[in-house]
């Protein structure tokens, strides 16, 4: 099956931001055309021959559109879905863009002594993480800016996602331990995934596209 | 208005009619709560079990046929879905599954537009003979536990990751395929298993095997299955086989749920989001 018959009628929902650049770039390589203009403020837009359809939604609302079979696939970090888990979506591939980790973080590199407070935007990660190593904590709910949280005394460490480390290292942080690795994962809706050959063809293709 | 009102009355029709229909095949229905201890219900099986464990059973007719509608909330999307659950509760395994995709076969049909006759997929699973699959692979309790968690959860890049160190002829009865191909396959790994005899389904309809299906619930112990319409982004149902226990008495049977929103879609009344008169 070609490109042009696999990317006809289907949809496939991409987070915005660090995702959204490395998705391009493999479902060019895959041999697409990217449908939407480099400073384009659209959104969506519909598949054709040269193109699956393409939605661009926050990271958080992917698994919902794919869920609810507005997009048949959907491309999201590893680190959302595991914060935002939805057992009405498939994970059908990692497509191993987008790579970073999700850390603990402090002033020092040593193990909380004693219960601790956590600023974090990943609550359910940290909650789990602690919790399956029986270590009491505290979670400092935070969307944004988190590497203030130690330094203005708002909490001791942090659970965040790092990429190279630089944001950390410039404001005095170092990484305790990695809780996660995170990386794009391709996302399926079961019911479309089990009835429409275009969408597991797709998956082969991006697959095919990274090699 | 008149679109929203008209949907509500057709909604309570295909209600109607599915309800009309199991009373009709000797089901009886049962009034569970959508919710119990500030919880919302997520499962008819066991709301309807808790009340049916209150009994005595001395009088009651085996094997149990019953019902009950209503909406179950899923947390995740934080919503409602309207649904309706059928159970069967008996002591003949292989009866009752057959006595449940038999009913299956016939009741979704009856809800297809005149003259249509859309065409189906039934993906069945088998939660057992995954596991011994596996257990012959020397995979110990936890890992087989692991690999049967990650196609629940639907992770499949993990699944596929464990299953690919596992012999071909193991592997290739977690990907679907027809019944033929996969009972040949099965009858390597699993000699003495014996091959199921399917009811009948309506023309036009395909059946596949994967036993990557494992169901929604953890409860599974035997068949598992999945009935979907393409184009349709949510299951008509999905059901299985299960062993439970409920107030200190121990319950097996085979259940189902119809999902309303999609069975609306199936009998040509939702389309693209919009209502259309039927």
């Amino acid at each position: 099956m070609s490109n042009r018959q696999t990317a006809s009628g289907v949809t496939v929902a991409v987070a915005k931001g660090r995702i959204l650049d490395d998705a391009r770039r493999r479902l060019e390589a895959a041999g697409w055309v990217w449908p939407l203009g480099e400073e384009s403020r659209q959104l969506w837009v519909g598949p054709d021959d040269t193109h699956p359809g393409i939605i661009i939604a926050r990271a958080k609302d992917v698994a919902t559109l794919v869920a609810r079979g507005i997009a048949d696939l959907g491309i999201v970090g590893l680190d959302v879905m595991r914060e935002n888990p939805d057992a009405e979506v498939l994970e059908v591939a990692d497509l191993e863009f987008a790579q970073c980790r999700v850390v603990l973080a402090g002033r020092s590199p040593a193990w909380p002594d004693g219960p601790c407070q956590i600023a974090t935007k990943y609550q359910r990660i940290a909650r789990q993480f602690f919790q399956e190593r029986e270590h009491p904590i505290s979670i400092v709910p935070m969307s944004g800016s988190l590497e203030l949280a130690p330094l203005i005394g708002l909490a001791p460490y942090i659970v965040d996602i790092v990429d190279t480390g630089r944001t950390l290292r410039e404001h005095g942080l170092v990484e305790v331990t990695t809780i996660l690795h995170s990386s794009a994962r391709l996302i399926a809706n079961p019911s479309h995934w089990r009835t429409k050959s275009e969408v597991v063809a797709f998956r082969e293709s991006l697959r095919s596209a990274a090699s | 208005m008149h679109g929203w009102l008209r949907n509500n009355r057709q909604q309570y029709q295909l209600l109607m009619a599915l309800s009309n229909f199991l009373i009709g095949q000797g089901f009886n229905p049962v009034p569970t709560s959508p919710t119990h201890d500030l919880e919302f219900r997520q499962d008819h099986t066991l709301a309807i079990l808790d009340l049916l464990s209150s009994f005595r059973l001395d009088d009651a007719p085996w094997p149990l046929t019953v019902f009950s509608t209503g909406p179950l909330y899923q947390p995740r999307a934080g919503r409602w879905l309207e649904t309706i659950d059928v159970e069967i509760f008996g002591f003949d395994e292989a009866a009752d599954d057959s006595r449940a995709l038999k009913l299956i076969a016939e009741l979704v049909p009856q809800l297809a537009p005149a003259g249509a006759s859309p065409p189906c997929l039934l993906v069945l699973g088998q939660v057992e003979w995954l596991d011994r699959a596996l257990n012959g692979e020397g995979l110990l309790t936890e890992a087989r536990q692991t690999v049967r968690r990650l196609f629940m959860e639907g992770n499949l890049v993990e699944a596929e990751r464990a299953v690919s160190r596992l012999k071909p002829n193991v592997r290739n009865l977690c990907v679907p395929q027809d019944e033929g191909l996969f009972f040949e396959r099965l009858s390597t790994v699993l000699p003495q298993v014996v091959r199921t005899n399917l009811p009948a389904m309506p023309a036009g309809w395909r059946v596949e095997w994967d036993l990557s299906l494992t169901g929604n619930w953890p409860y599974y112990t035997g068949l598992v299955f999945s009935l979907y319409l393409p184009g349709i982004g949510q299951p008509l149902l999905n059901g299985g086989r299960f062993r439970l226990a409920r107030a200190g008495r121990p319950w097996t049977g085979v259940g189902f749920t119809l999902y309303l929103e999609a069975l609306m879609a199936y009998a040509g009344i939702i389309e693209s989001g919009e209502v259309r008169h039927v």
